[in-house]
């Protein structure tokens, strides 16, 4: 039995995320990459309430906790954009 | 002025596809001249990600904010365990304690195969539709409930396809284990 390919966007890597950051269901998180609201919205059904992706996080106030990122299938250069952006300073 | 997103305590994890050494060492270097320190890593069967903490975030400032104080490690994950639902049709003739006794059955052969069972759905039908099994209905909650497409995408791909067809091939594997 092949398991289905209709299986939400970041399924597989959402709990090792959660596992390695040590995430609580009160932290407030950020994700960033190009599925970054499926992410967010994966984190909600999941319990995590104060998620938010890059379109809706807010001016940067040194708010969140966690920031997730999910740059598979991008170029090391765009990363390193992501990164300044979320932590320039 | 600094322009940040995270809390001074705050976490940073990083997905990428699985990479070799050196481009992982790129990534390490890369967060290290942002001010972070990479704490942690993992492999996993789809890429491997790192946990970085900024570094002004001494052992002293970590235990009050009450994070763990350690020495860098690395970690293996296991791959999380792959999700089945049930899918049962009781078609006329069948009674239903027989039915429920197959679906018991089922789940069984299914944790067999190293799948946790999340989920039932059962339907009565005249009999079997070749194409989709279900009816729409039962189609559209399970698509609910996976996030696939209702069935409109018959490819052999989808949960909906495929759990019947695995089914009489675990009836196969146990018809042959009772036998031998």
């Amino acid at each position: 039995m092949a398991p289905s390919r209709a299986t939400p966007v970041g399924d597989r890597i959402i709990e090792p995320m959660i596992s390695l950051a040590g995430c609580s269901k009160q932290h407030r998180i950020v994700v960033a990459g190009s599925k970054a609201v499926e992410l967010m919205l994966e984190l909600h059904r999941r319990g995590y309430a104060r998620a938010a992706a890059t379109a809706n996080c807010g001016h940067p106030a040194r708010q969140y906790d966690v920031a997730l990122v999910d740059w598979r299938r991008r170029t090391f250069k765009t990363l390193e954009v992501a990164l300044d952006w979320l932590w320039s300073s | 002025m600094a322009v940040e997103f995270l809390s001074p305590a705050g976490v940073l994890v990083v997905w990428v596809d699985p990479q070799k050494a050196s481009a992982n060492e790129t990534l390490r270097l890369s967060l290290e001249g942002r001010g972070f320190l990479v704490e942690e890593g993992t492999v996993h069967e789809c890429g491997c990600a790192v946990l970085a903490r900024r570094r002004e975030m001494t052992p002293v400032r970590k235990a009050a904010y009450g994070l763990p104080v350690g020495e860098r490690r690395i970690m293996e994950t296991k791959p999380p365990i792959p999700r089945a639902i049930l899918v049962g049709v009781q078609v006329a003739g069948v009674d239903d304690v027989t039915h429920a006794a197959s679906i018991e059955e089922l789940g069984l052969l299914v944790k067999t195969l190293g799948y946790e069972v999340v989920g039932t759905i059962s339907q009565k039908r005249d009999e079997i539709d070749g194409s989709t099994v279900l009816g729409k209905g039962r189609l559209e909650e399970l698509a609910a409930i996976t996030g696939g497409d209702g069935g409109r995408r018959i490819d052999g791909d989808t949960t909906e396809i495929e759990g019947p067809r695995a089914f009489r091939g675990c009836r196969r594997q146990e018809a042959d284990r009772q036998a031998s």
